[in-house]
């Protein structure tokens, strides 16, 4: 199985992070990723890579042809400059290393999805990724992955990919809004080797 | 005790193909939205809450609906002998039933539930019953289930979920 339990940590997670998250609209994915990957891009490394930008969109489309790109609204997707609070100065206690990490929020409301997908920036150097929720589970939600699903978890739990580049994706068929942090220590768009 | 999801057995053999590209190239039905165009339609009280709070959008599409009289064809069930209804459920990707149970069937003790996928299970094929995940099955599986049970499914794959739904009474 692809997804290992490593503990949970539900005394970290700030009540406020999770209300600011609840309150605020966030960046609308893919209608506003390409604005929000340059905002990005610029924040952290003072400079936008259209190429790396195009590399990326590529292979979110290749990898989905199904969907409607222009027109659809998968989900909400939170990084450091969207927020009022910075991980980088609560540091996750859960991570197993000392370096560099990127992290952003999802925020799946009802009827929203994450297709199955690979993250593309994780091929390129050993990657420790990390997914945490930040609501219990309620019916309708799932994270998956090609050969594991997570379902039934609590606020707090954390899970670590044994592999960083397996086929995942998320989705919330339910009546109330599933929020995760998400966590990796390779994004070189993000400012992140 | 958790409910039980039980595996009758697989008749992948009483779907022709032509049956599954009609349902392909066919619009059915538009759910939730083309249901409101009956009038007498009922939702029960799990469907009724999707829409409490504006959560989820009535005229929006969920998915697509084929009863008997959107097909050229009729189902023969040999698992279910007693003229059953049946309908079948096409989630394109990005489509989705949200939670719900079918609570009439909890008020029908002889009541049966089954369900049929007319193709194998992919990744992104999202099926939970109860508080169990259901993957790995084969096109042609039938399923006895308790239908009154909480439910979804939803698919974030890139092909079609194709699942025919039959009740006996």
């Amino acid at each position: 199985m692809s997804l290992k339990y490593i503990g949970n940590w539900a005394d970290w997670i700030k009540p406020e992070w999770v209300e600011e998250i609840l309150i605020t609209d966030g960046p609308a994915i893919p209608k506003d990723y390409k604005t929000h990957e340059e905002m990005i891009q610029k924040s952290l490394m003072g400079h936008f890579k259209e190429e790396e930008w195009i590399e990326e969109w590529k292979d979110w489309q290749q990898m989905n042809e199904a969907y409607d790109y222009e027109n659809n609204f998968f989900f909400e997707m939170y990084d450091p400059p969207d927020l009022k609070f910075n991980l980088y100065d609560d540091r996750p206690p859960f991570l197993e290393f000392d370096g560099p990490f990127a992290w952003w929020i999802t925020k799946l409301r009802p009827g929203k999805f994450t297709p199955m997908h690979r993250d593309s920036y994780s091929v390129a150097k050993p990657t420790h990724k990390y997914w945490m929720a930040w609501t219990d589970w309620e019916p309708g939600q799932v994270l998956m992955t090609e050969d594991d699903v997570i379902i039934k978890y609590r606020a707090g739990d954390v899970y670590k990919f044994d592999d960083p580049f397996i086929l995942h994706g998320a989705a919330n068929a339910g009546i109330q809004t599933r929020i995760a942090l998400q966590i990796t220590t390779w994004r070189p768009n993000r400012g992140i080797i | 005790m958790a409910a039980k999801m039980n595996h009758l057995g697989n008749f992948a053999d009483i779907i022709p193909q032509d049956w599954i590209d009609e349902i392909l190239y066919k619009q059915g039905w538009a759910v939730p939205k083309d249901l409101f165009l009956n009038p007498n339609v009922i939702l029960n009280q799990d469907e009724e809450k999707w829409f409490t709070n504006n959560l989820y959008d009535k005229s929006s599409k969920f998915f697509s609906v084929f009863y008997s009289d959107h097909c050229s064809f009729n189902v023969k069930l040999p698992f279910a002998p007693k003229s059953p209804d049946w309908w079948i459920v096409k989630m394109m990707p990005g489509e989705y039933i949200p939670v719900h149970g079918d609570l009439a069937m909890a008020d029908r003790p002889h009541g049966k539930s089954y369900w049929m996928p007319w193709q194998d299970w992919e990744p992104g094929h999202v099926f939970v019953w109860e508080d169990q995940f259901v993957s790995n099955y084969k096109k042609g599986d039938v399923f006895e289930y308790d239908s009154s049970v909480p439910h979804c499914a939803i698919n974030i794959g890139t092909s079609p979920r194709i699942i025919l739904q039959i009740r006996e009474y």
